[in-house]
C-alpha cells in the first residue's frame, strides 16, 4: 500500500531534489529517534509527501542544514531543521505500518506470514508510543482498518464503497493541518481523493495476484473477473486508468485552491508527473518495477 | 397547494424556526424512508406519505423564501432556467448549501419508479461531492441518456469524461510536452513554404 506517491525525478530541479531528499533524510532520522532503529525501515515516499505537504502549508519555514546519514556516512547530506511536521509524519507512519502488518498477517496463511509475525512485536511496541502521542489519529486509523476488513469480508463489489475507509482516513489525516474552515474543506477533499487514489492503485497493482489467490479485490468483483480471462483483465486495467485519472484530477482541482507557501514545484511534480507515471506503470502491469523499486533508501 | 396545511403535515406550528422545520422534516423523512418498507405490503403507502412530506417541506421553504430574507439565498450555480420550478427545488438548494448527506437522504427517498433524468443528475452530483466518482459518473451518464438535450447534465458528464481521459496532469515522457518538437518545426516550415508559394514567393527553394 506504500510507495506510490513519489517524485518524477527527471523533471525535478536539482535544488528541489535536494529539498525533497532533505525531508526524506530527516524523516528517517526522526523515525529512528522516536521509535528505534527498526522503525527506520518503515520509511516511505508517502510519508515524505505528508511531511512535505504539511511544511508547504505552514507559515514558517525552518530551513535546511547539513548532516550525516547513518546509511551513507561518508557524504554530508542536506537535512531539514526541526519542525512539527516531521515528527507528525513519523507518528502517522508508525501507526499505519503497524496496522498494515497486522492486516497482512490476517490475510496470509500461517507460513507465509511468519516473517511478518516476527516483525509485529517491534511494530506493536512502536505503535504504543505513537498512540500516546496521537491518540485521535490512532483511533481513526484503527476505525478505518476495521471498516476495511468488514467491507472485504462482505465482498463489496462497489469500487466507491471499497475505497471509502482509506479515503476517509486520508481526508482526516490531511485536514489536521488546516488553519481555517475553508482550508479544512479543501484539505478534506484533497485527502479524500488522494486516499482513494492510493487505495485504488494498490488494488490495480494486486489485481493479478488477488485473482490467482482468490483474495478480495474491488476491481475483480465489480467487473466480474475470472481467472485466466486475459482479455477481460486487460479491459479492466484500461478501465482502471479512468478511475485513477478521475481521482488525480480531483486531487489537483483541490490542490489548486490551496495557499502553498513553498515546495510548490516538488508537490506539482509529484501530483502531475510522479503519480501519473506510477499509475502508468501499474496499469501496464509492470508491478515489479514499482514493488522492487521500493528501495526507498537508495533514493 | 395540493396538500392541506404543510405545517400540519410536518407536525409543527407555523412559527417554527427554519431549523425546526428542517429537523422535523428530517425526522419524518427518516421515519418513512423506503428502506424501512422494503418488501412491506404497505410500501406504497409509505411512498405516498414520503411524497406528501416532500411537498410540504418544499412548500414551506418556498413560502419562506418569497416572504423576505431573499438576500441569503444563493441560486444554483450554472443551473438552467428550469431549476426554479424543478420538483427537486429544495434538494438543489441543499446541495448548493453543502448539505450533501441530507440531500442524499431525500433523493434516496424518491421511489425508484419516479426517478427521472434530473434525479440521476442530482444523485450524481451528491455522489460526486462525496468523492464516489465511479457511481457519480454512472449517474451522470444515465441522466444524459434519459434527457440528451439538457446542457446541465451534459456539461457535468463531459467534465468527468475529460478528467477520466486526461487526469488533468501533464503527460510524462511525451515528446510533444514542450509544445514544439522537431516534427512541429519541419511541418511548420513546410506549411510556411506552401503559403509563400501561393503568393508567388518561395521559402524552401528545393520543394
Amino acid at each position: 500500500m506504500f510507495g506510490y506517491v513519489r517524485i518524477y525525478k527527471p523533471d525535478l530541479k536539482v535544488a528541489e531534489y535536494e529539498h525533497y531528499q532533505g525531508i526524506y533524510c530527516s524523516l528517517c532520522k526522526q523515525l529512528g529517534k522516536r521509535y528505534g532503529f527498526f522503525a527506520r525501515m518503515t520509511l516511505s515516499y508517502d510519508f515524505t509527501f505528508l511531511a512535505l505537504f504539511r511544511m508547504a502549508l505552514d507559515d514558517r519555514c525552518t530551513g535546511f542544514q547539513k548532516g550525516r546519514c547513518l546509511f551513507n556516512p561518508l557524504k554530508k547530506r542536506t537535512c531539514c531543521c526541526d519542525n512539527d511536521h516531521i515528527p507528525f509524519a513519523a507518528d502517522a507512519a508508525t501507526l499505519l505500518v503497524y496496522y498494515k502488518l497486522k492486516d497482512n498477517i490476517a490475510d496470509e496463511g500461517f507460513w507465509k506470514s511468519l516473517p511478518t509475525r516476527f516483525l509485529l512485536p517491534f511494530a506493536a511496541h512502536a505503535r504504543k508510543k505513537a498512540q500516546k502521542r496521537q491518540p485521535e489519529l490512532e483511533e481513526k486509523i484503527r476505525d478505518c482498518m476495521e471498516k476495511q476488513a468488514a467491507l472485504e469480508k462482505a465482498g463489496t463489489a462497489s469500487i466507491d464503497a471499497a475505497a471509502e475507509p482509506t479515503a476517509q482516513m486520508l481526508s482526516y489525516l490531511s485536514a489536521i493541518a488546516a488553519r481555517d474552515e475553508k482550508e479544512r474543506r479543501i484539505l478534506e477533499r484533497f485527502g479524500y481523493c488522494l486516499g482513494r487514489w492510493i487505495y485504488l492503485i494498490d488494488a490495480v497493482d494486486d489485481l493479478e495476484k488477488d485473482l490467482e489467490e482468490g483474495s478480495y479485490n474491488p476491481y475483480a468483483l465489480s467487473r466480474g473477473l475470472k481467472v485466466g480471462d486475459t482479455k477481460a483483465l486487460e479491459e479492466t486495467r484500461r478501465y482502471s486508468l479512468f478511475t485513477l485519472n478521475a481521482c488525480l484530477a480531483e486531487c489537483l482541482a483541490a490542490y489548486n485552491l490551496l495557499t502553498i507557501r513553498r515546495f510548490d514545484g516538488i508537490l506539482r511534480n509529484i501530483l502531475e508527473q510522479g503519480m501519473p507515471s506510477v499509475q502508468k506503470q501499474v496499469v501496464a502491469g509492470w508491478t515489479n518495477g514499482i514493488k522492487k523499486g521500493e528501495k526507498d533508501r537508495s533514493a | 397547494m395540493s396538500v392541506n396545511d404543510p405545517y400540519k403535515v410536518l407536525g409543527i406550528n407555523p412559527n417554527a424556526t427554519d431549523d425546526e422545520v428542517k429537523a422535523a422534516y428530517r425526522e419524518m423523512a427518516r421515519k418513512y424512508h423506503p428502506d424501512n418498507y422494503t418488501n412491506n405490503p404497505l410500501s406504497e403507502l409509505a411512498q405516498e406519505k414520503m411524497q406528501e412530506i416532500n411537498e410540504a417541506y418544499d412548500t414551506i421553504v418556498r413560502m419562506r423564501r418569497q416572504g423576505g430574507n431573499s438576500g441569503s439565498y444563493t441560486g444554483a450555480p450554472g443551473g438552467n432556467a428550469s431549476s426554479g420550478n424543478s420538483r427537486y427545488y429544495d434538494i438543489r438548494n441543499m446541495i448548493n448549501a453543502g448539505r450533501v448527506l441530507d440531500a442524499e437522504m431525500l433523493l434516496d427517498g424518491v421511489p425508484a419508479a419516479s426517478r427521472d433524468a434530473e434525479w440521476y443528475f442530482l444523485k450524481g452530483s451528491v455522489l460526486y461531492k462525496k468523492g464516489w466518482l465511479e457511481d457519480a459518473y454512472g449517474h451522470f451518464n444515465t441522466a444524459c441518456r434519459m434527457d440528451p438535450s439538457n446542457m446541465e447534465y451534459r456539461t457535468a458528464f463531459n467534465q468527468m469524461n475529460q478528467q477520466r481521459q486526461t487526469g488533468g496532469y501533464r503527460p510524462v515522457g511525451n515528446p510533444n510536452t514542450g509544445g514544439c518538437s522537431g516534427c512541429d518545426v519541419c511541418s511548420g516550415l513546410i506549411c510556411a513554404d506552401c503559403c509563400c508559394e501561393c503568393f508567388g514567393g518561395d521559402l524552401i527553394p528545393c520543394c
